[in-house]
């Protein structure tokens, strides 16, 4: 009977401690954090930064060099500074010449007044090249943020702004034997020879080689047979060449693909499942447990859209501040709070039939999808149509005479970028506007679509020119490619201002004013090639509050750690 | 019309659990099993020595915003010792939308240290543990387990294979019919430079009837056993407690038909808004005594 009583109470003890759990929510204000990915870095991602960072590829260093080890007895011009927006600051390799970090800054102004971490890109609307060549002494256009864009993501891959490489090992090898590195078309012989060269002689005794590969020379790495290689730089088996006996185009291969490695790497903060965790956004979405990516069987679209109804219909949710988290690198709060809030909605929001910009519908999420914030497609936002008209007057780029397929392809250089098959092309459609030359414009994926010297990436980019319900019928698709450019993810986009394919925005409410503008103008049938995005796009001045600080309230740390 | 060979050649995760309960209601004739009905909670009962005991496991759950999902967990649980009984798991689950898969499988260990009966009565419990994070079988709450762990796919999941020691505390006592058990667990990953992770997990049980009937009967009273569990996350080393926790709590039935399996069911509610609001757990259980000293059948 004793026993009895005292079973009953047990029983009732049970069933309160499940009612007080579930009457006090108990221990679900706080959701579990996610643990960091800390994956040990391969053998080629290290080599590969080393490469990226190695400044004597470079077209200056080999024609001004005593010896491949020794250092340069005066440094290319063009990296004794770097162009900020506040001015000039001196270059992070200064006396040497260009390499890859030149325009692909990381930490190099951490904490520099007027600079501070980069994504992977430079400071300035196009970055300067080492020599004046076919007329250009700049880039045609600003350096993408690297950082993500090699993310995995559905469909294909595709790089720079007008995706003329397919993958990253094209674009290394193009970048490192091209006009970036001061190499004109035609010299694409003595650029290989270069790279070849520094490979086969370098002694490991330069200060990035006792930095990041332990004083060991490339030849030793790349045969990857000496005992005095630790584990985390010997290159897989497969991969070793004996660079002494191996072919120019084999140790370039063997340098693009390391490099590739390495810019496969360049991720911005997730956890050990790939789900992001470095923004203030990626803990609003953790704390409020809503899916930080798409289920399985889920499209991106489909994500986008069922976080939409998510956060339509949240009532009480947890916001952000700074018990959550704070920013190193940054002088502003850490918070995803109302106003953030806000301007996710009308981020996520797709606009039913627009005639004005009433709605508060950015439609962003069309082309910039959660959680990658990009297609990895192409669309015309109008931004090269902006820079023309402002250039030529408005409504000039409406009238741009644009050759068809057959006329631009038998006109090859009076039209297409120069190539080594065309060193003297024009490229009359990937430059600024000037208003010198009226002729001069920036068709962006229009150069590469087609293009019979860009062959890699063709077959992908039919499919996404020519993708189901698109008209190709004409020049298959070719006028859908004008004035089309990738679509950059908006990770911590303030670590890589100024903003477009040509650098011409500072801020988040220009860029959202940008938008206003130029959906304005595709309502009025004023927009050249316009996308059909813009149909469900509806803003208006009140709502560029909300979406700058939904964009700022993307930004991490990003150090490269 | 699909042909019976196309129908016969497609995947049908689903008849899983059904064949296997069919493929042991044919092979264990005699079967006997008198089992409480826990899901999670460890009683203090051992298995009887020479006795094995099999148990297909199912756990429904459709998580918030995510893809449903069954688990299933087959169990065979060896009566080594009258103080040591010792247990196979093999896990596997199926998501809606994505794949059937295999997680992966636990060896556990208890030993009773005091054989004679006490009021409180202890069992030491010692598993390890090789599944990956795409397990859904929820045989135990630890740390900081949470409903975002199941928005992963299979493929991110079963990428992150986990070898894990764990170790129970098992406290039971038995008065007038009731069971009252309460376990304390701990869990170290032994992959990674992790910290401890604690749970616990709390039943009862009784019964509906003490006294067995004078004649023989299936849906008699005493055949049939109610009780409740109640189990979460106790966080870890690094926050022990409840914050960013999970808890559940839930009724259960077990019916033992005489001569035959013991049939469970529970519906457990998640508590907070790190669990998963409702799930569904099933089990079939069979006893199958002195398995290795049966005479053969001819």
């Amino acid at each position: 009977m004793a026993a009895a009583k005292r079973a009953i109470p047990l029983g009732l003890l049970l069933l309160c401690c499940g009612v007080a759990i579930f009457w006090t929510n108990c221990g679900a204000g706080d959701a579990p954090p996610f643990k960091t990915d800390v994956d040990a870095a391969p053998a080629e991602d290290t080599i590969g930064e080393r490469l990226f960072i190695d400044t004597r590829f470079a077209q200056y260093f080999a024609t001004h060099m005593t010896g491949v080890n020794q250092p340069l007895a005066v440094g290319d011009p063009v990296v004794a500074t770097v162009n900020t927006p506040s001015g000039p600051l001196p270059g992070p390799f200064a006396g040497q010449s260009i390499n890859c970090r030149s325009c692909h800054f990381v930490t190099e102004f951490t904490g520099v007044p007027g600079a501070g971490n980069r994504t992977y890109s430079d400071f300035t609307t196009r970055s300067p090249i080492p020599l004046p060549m076919n007329g250009f002494t700049q880039t045609p256009r600003n350096a993408i943020h690297m950082v993500g864009s090699l993310q995995s993501h559905s469909g294909p891959t595709f790089l720079h702004f007008d995706g003329e490489f397919a993958t990253p090992e094209d674009l290394v090898e193009a970048t490192l034997t091209g006009r970036n590195f001061g190499w004109a078309p035609a010299e694409y012989q003595q650029a290989l020879a270069q790279v070849a060269l520094v490979i086969r002689q370098d002694d490991g005794s330069s200060q990035l080689a006792q930095a990041r590969t332990n004083g060991l020379s490339y030849s030793t790495l790349f045969l990857g047979k000496e005992s005095s290689i630790p584990p985390n730089l010997l290159i897989p088996v497969a991969d070793r060449i004996d660079v002494q006996n191996a072919t120019d185009e084999q140790i370039l291969d063997l340098v693009a693909k390391c490099i590739s490695t390495y810019m496969g790497d360049l991720l911005f903060k997730h956890d050990e499942f790939g789900r992001f965790i470095g923004s203030p956004y990626d803990v609003f979405l953790r704390v409020n447990r809503l899916p930080l990516q798409p289920q399985a069987g889920q499209t991106t679209a489909q994500y986008n859209q069922q976080l939409y109804q998510i956060v339509l219909g949240l009532g009480n949710p947890t916001y952000v501040d700074g018990s959550y988290g704070s920013f190193k690198y940054h002088a502003q709060p850490f918070q995803f709070g109302p106003t953030e809030l806000a301007g996710l909605k009308i981020f996520l929001k797709a606009a039913s039939g627009a005639t004005d910009g009433s709605q508060h519908a950015g439609n962003c999420a069309a082309c910039h999808q959660a959680p990658n914030f990009s297609d990895f497609l192409f669309h015309n936002t109008g931004v090269s149509q902006q820079e023309y008209d402002s250039v030529n007057g408005t409504g000039a780029f409406a009238n741009l005479a644009i050759p068809s397929l057959p006329v631009r392809n038998q006109n090859y250089d009076l039209y297409l970028p120069a190539t080594a098959n065309h060193p003297n092309a024009s490229e009359t459609f990937r430059r600024a506007a000037s208003a010198a030359i009226p002729g001069y414009a920036d068709l962006g994926l229009w150069n590469v679509y087609l293009n019979p010297d860009m062959p890699n990436p063709q077959v992908s980019l039919q499919s996404v020119v020519c993708a189901t319900g698109q008209d190709c019928s004409v020049d298959q698709g070719l006028g859908h490619t004008i004035a089309q450019f990738k679509t950059p993810t908006l990770r911590d986009l303030e670590d890589s201002e100024p903003y477009f394919h040509n650098g011409s925005t500072l801020t988040f409410e220009d860029v959202v004013q940008f938008y206003i503008n130029s959906s304005q103008l595709a309502r009025a049938g004023l927009l050249r090639n316009p996308p059909p995005e813009f149909k469900a796009m509806s803003l208006s001045q009140s709502d560029v509050a909300a979406l700058a600080a939904f964009l700022k309230s993307l930004t991490e740390d990003y150090d490269d750690n | 019309m699909v042909p019976a060979s196309q129908w016969l050649q497609q995947p049908r995760p689903y008849l899983l659990f059904p064949a296997l309960l069919f493929m042991v209601l044919t092979v264990s004739l005699r079967a006997r099993a008198q089992e409480r009905p826990y899901f999670v909670t460890y009683s203090q009962d051992m298995e009887e020595p020479g006795n094995l005991e099999i148990s297909l496991k199912g756990v429904q759950g459709t998580p918030k915003y995510g893809n449903s999902f069954l688990s299933q967990t087959m169990e065979l649980e060896y009566g080594a010792q009258a103080w040591w009984t010792t247990e196979v798991y093999l896990e596997g689950q199926h998501t809606s939308n994505d794949s059937t898969i295999f997680t992966g499988w636990r060896w556990e260990n208890r030993i009773r240290p005091l054989f004679r009966e006490h009021f409180v009565n202890p069992v030491l419990y010692v598993e390890y543990e090789n599944v990956n994070a795409a397990d859904r079988s929820l045989l135990e709450v630890t740390g900081h387990d949470s409903i975002s762990d199941f928005y992963l796919s299979n493929a991110q999941g079963r990428s992150k294979i986990e070898r894990s020691l764990e170790l129970k505390l098992i406290l039971g006592s038995n008065f007038k019919g009731w069971n009252v058990s309460e376990n304390f667990i701990a869990e170290k990953d032994l992959n990674e430079s992790e910290a401890w992770e604690f749970g616990y997990a709390v039943g009862m049980s009784r019964p509906l009837r003490l006294a067995a009937s004078g004649k023989p009967c299936v849906f008699c009273r005493q055949n049939f056993a109610l009780g409740a569990e109640l189990y979460g996350g106790l966080g870890d080393l690094n926050g022990f407690g409840l914050k960013a926790t999970s808890h559940y709590f839930g009724p259960a039935v077990g019916f033992n038909i005489p001569h035959g399996p013991t049939i469970s069911f529970s519906p457990n509610f998640g508590l907070n808004d790190n669990s998963v609001g409702r799930i569904y757990r099933f089990q079939v259980s069979y006893e199958v005594q002195q398995i290795f000293s049966r005479p053969r059948v001819r």
